[in-house]
């Protein structure tokens, strides 16, 4: 009979399934009740840990600190369905980025609508798969005593002006989701750009950490794909 | 009236019933984040922060989803945010292995000639250093899943990872636990 490892014994004591049913061995087995013991003993120590108490009155505090920062009209529901508010971002942003940018040689005017916001969607979804493959190469870099990451260092610095581009016209928009995810992917990019071109592996273990941390390789698939969906939909759009 | 039809009312123009929200769940999300930051400054920071968020994000609420569910994710995510802007600031916490021997001994050992109330204290003491030893997602995780009873999925959903990652975070930050208080487990049981 095999012992039960470790994270099979936490999984049992919080009520999750551990993965295998032989629940008597741990009773049975002197070696797993032992262990099974002492993990009791110490998760029922940490369930002493109190929280500095609260009076009745707590509420009411919370609220007459937060409620002159609840200024302006109550935030009603979105009438615009997510893929709406992706492509009101992508619009907006482009139009910002112009704003900064040298005249083109064709006015945006004279491009067609449906033509000129797949391009734009074009534009949203290579920042993101760029941003995507910096982080995707340093999750899978080698370890090492000093890991080469110039390559990543300098896509992140290139990718930060846009990103923030980005980032500030979906606050404009409104459109909070993927505000967050902006911020979020711009806080890794100034850590990842600000690194040296070698780094530890503590180092580089830190850097995985914190972009495992939030999903965010998760989040811009998921945009990613609704853009690549959503071509058709802006042509409706206009 | 149910936290819904709250809500509703809200976004039909009564802020004011917002307040009922703060009234239900400020406790809760005090403790949440107290246990994730270790400190009540930045507990106060984050009930207040969290509420103010979930206020001004009322247009993305899920008619179906608790608001519950709702404030503490938003809560954990502060929390998080604040305990790593923390780090960046102070570089206080231990990261790697090796530190955490360091933080260990920086524990005070336990005295069993102490009595029940000292005890208590100590025990505190020695839980939060032991608690700063985790990471930020290490601790969250493990807030969400010892203290709160979230299941390892609703982890996963409010911090953004898979179930695996989940449920690795949840045992570094046993087998970290287990690690510092490794002399205490039990040996005041006998003193109380």
């Amino acid at each position: 009979m095999r012992h039960w490892t470790q994270p099979e014994m936490m999984l049992r004591y919080y009520g999750e399934d551990p993965g295998r049913t032989d629940v008597a061995h741990l009773a049975d087995c002197e070696i797993c009740r032992s262990e099974y013991s002492a993990l009791e003993r110490t998760l029922a120590e940490l369930a002493e840990y109190d929280v500095p108490a609260r009076g009745d009155s707590y509420p009411a505090f919370v609220w007459h600190r937060i409620r002159p920062r609840m200024a302006g009209p109550v935030p009603a529901r979105r009438r615009l369905p997510a893929w709406l508010a992706v492509a009101a971002l992508v619009l907006a942003a482009f139009f910002l980025g112009r704003m900064g940018a040298p005249a083109p040689e064709q006015p945006v005017a004279s491009t067609p609508g449906p033509v000129r916001d797949r391009v734009l969607m074009v534009a949203l979804g290579e920042h993101l798969e760029r941003s995507r493959i910096v982080l995707v190469e340093l999750s899978n870099a080698p370890d090492g005593k000093a890991v080469d990451i110039s390559g990543e260092r300098a896509s992140a610095e290139d990718l930060l002006a846009t990103n923030r581009l980005y980032r500030q016209t979906a606050a404009a928009a409104g459109d909070r989701g993927v505000e967050d995810l902006l911020e979020d992917l711009e806080l890794l990019l100034v850590e990842i750009a600000h690194s040296p071109d070698r780094i530890s592996s503590r180092e580089l273990e830190d850097v995985r950490t914190r972009i495992d941390s939030r999903g965010v390789l998760f989040k811009l698939r998921v945009i990613e794909s609704r853009l690549e969906a959503s071509p058709m939909e802006v042509e409706r759009m206009d | 009236m149910d936290d819904q039809a709250v809500i509703a009312r809200v976004q039909a123009g009564d802020k004011d019933s917002f307040s009922m929200l703060v009234e239900r769940y400020s406790h809760s999300v005090f403790r949440l984040a107290y246990r994730m930051t270790g400190n009540e400054q930045d507990a106060e920071e984050v009930v207040q922060e969290s509420f103010l968020r979930s206020y001004r994000q009322l247009d993305t609420f899920e008619a179906r989803a608790s608001f519950g569910t709702w404030i503490y994710r938003i809560a954990s995510n502060y929390a998080l945010d604040l305990m790593r802007s923390r780090r960046r600031d102070t570089q206080w916490i231990a990261r790697a292995d090796e530190d955490v021997e360091d933080a260990m001994a920086r524990i005070p050992a336990a005295d069993p000639a102490v009595d029940r109330v000292a005890w208590s204290a100590e025990l505190r003491d020695r839980i939060e250093a032991a608690l700063t030893l985790l990471s930020e997602q290490e601790r969250a995780a493990f807030v969400l899943r010892h203290y709160e009873g979230h299941s390892i999925e609703e982890i996963g959903q409010a911090l953004g990872l898979n179930g695996n990652a989940t449920k690795n975070s949840i045992f570094r930050a046993v087998q970290k636990l287990r690690r510092a208080l490794a002399p205490l487990a039990g040996a005041g049981l006998g003193a109380r």
